[in-house]
């Protein structure tokens, strides 16, 4: 995938093409354990959003310094440290949320999202564009998340609510199906699985259609360019008899 | 510095260690405090009735072999509490807060949350026996209450246990 493509693909392409869970597979782990609520879902991906970004700018500043055969260290080093200041401020602050994400929080420090981007982006660019990429892939890691949580929360419990992380007070309630008419193995491990394979293949079908798309595109852009250069070719010849 | 030396790496590492170091003390100087109230944040009301105004602290390391102490605080310069749930009559038990000031005498006894009949093992939870209670001190065990057999016997071993901490703190 070139440079260009992704320019021109926008946000909310690249939001799937990038898409680290449905695109690139890094961290399902977590995205199949903790998205049964909409709750756990923003918690978990503000969290991981935060660390991410600075973990980003953290590590594209000390990277010039850093030679080769130390830098997984390092940056476990600062990743651990970020994710265990998170963990602690939101122990502090947001206790009922943290109770439920409970370890998922420590293990953002093994989240392959976080390591792979400053092995592959954070490490050979700057920080402005590490910032960048930290704060896109981070928000699209919360939108899959998100996603997940709002199918596996609405047809497992038919209810779509959002609390007060802080207070723990019911911000809004609403809901979609009637009880008793619930599909309750959505909110189990199975329907996890399930509701990650059917996204999964939507944006991979959306990928490959879109690649196709492209292609074409591409070709009858250089078709384009050839009939025009043969147009000028035969201005030019006619232009040269005329002459 | 050569950086391609081992003193580099070492000196590179020590540093980032240190500076990381530094900020998880600041921030967990700032936000332990929160989170042992948060902790207790519950409890908070029970404590109060029992000494009211003091600071309470979660204590999480205690030994406790009967399996029936489910939480113990202090309560700073005035003394213990503990958090015992016991089994009478009714299957799912009631709880109950039983403290000792620094003395060893009871600074106060307290029912949370029970289900026991009334006229029987209610009673256990009411003036008589609750002064009962009141008087004693860590040498004593609890009286049972004939009629309420079974309450008692579950009050008398969550005391036990509840001294046996005490005495082991």
């Amino acid at each position: 995938m070139s440079e260009s493509n992704e320019k021109k693909r926008g946000f909310w392409s690249e939001m799937i093409y990038n898409n680290p869970v449905f695109g690139l597979y890094l961290g399902i782990c977590s995205t199949l354990a903790i998205t049964t609520t909409l709750n756990n879902a923003i918690g978990m991906g503000v969290a991981v959003i935060v660390v991410l970004t600075i973990s980003n700018i953290v590590i594209s500043l000390i990277a010039p310094l850093t030679p080769d055969e130390i830098h997984i260290p390092v940056y476990i080093v600062v990743i651990a440290t970020l994710v265990t200041l998170v963990g602690m401020l939101m122990q502090a602050y947001t206790p009922e949320l943290y109770t439920t994400l409970g370890t998922f929080i420590d293990l953002i420090v093994v989240n392959c999202i976080i390591l792979g981007r400053a092995e592959a982006y954070a490490c050979s660019h700057n920080v402005a564009e590490s910032a960048r990429d930290g704060l896109m892939m981070g928000l699209s890691y919360t939108f899959s998340l998100l996603a997940m949580s709002l199918i596996r929360q609405i047809l497992g419990s038919g209810v779509i609510e959002l609390s007060n992380p802080m207070t723990n007070q019911l911000i809004f309630s609403l809901r979609l199906i009637p009880e008793g008419f619930e599909i309750p193995v959505f909110t189990t491990q199975t329907g996890a699985f399930l509701t990650f394979a059917i996204l999964a293949a939507l944006v991979s079908a959306y990928k490959l259609n879109n690649e196709k798309k492209e292609a074409a595109a591409a070709k009858a852009k250089a078709d384009a360019a050839k009939e025009a250069a043969k147009a000028a070719a035969a201005t030019a010849a006619k232009v040269k008899e005329a002459a | 510095m050569n950086r391609e030396g081992t003193l580099y790496k070492v000196v590179l590492l020590g540093v980032l260690c240190a500076i990381c170091g530094l900020l998880l003390g600041g921030v967990n100087a700032v936000t332990a405090p929160i989170i042992a109230e948060a902790k207790i944040a519950n409890e908070k009301v029970n404590l109060e009735k029992i000494y009211p105004g003091a600071t309470f602290t979660a204590v999480e390391d205690y030994k406790d072999e009967s399996g029936m102490v489910e939480g113990v605080y202090v309560a700073e310069g005035k003394g213990m509490i503990y958090k015992i749930h016991g089994v009478g009559y009714a299957s799912d038990g009631f709880d109950f807060l039983i403290a000792f000031n620094d003395d060893g005498t009871v600074g106060g006894y307290q029912v949370l949350a029970e289900n026991e009949t009334s006229g029987f093992g209610k009673r256990c939870f009411e003036d008589e026996y609750v002064s009962q209670i009141n008087a004693l001190t860590t040498s004593d065990t609890a009286p049972l209450l004939s009629g309420a057999t079974l309450t008692s016997t579950a009050i008398q071993k969550g005391y036990a246990a509840a001294v046996a901490l005490f005495n082991a703190r």
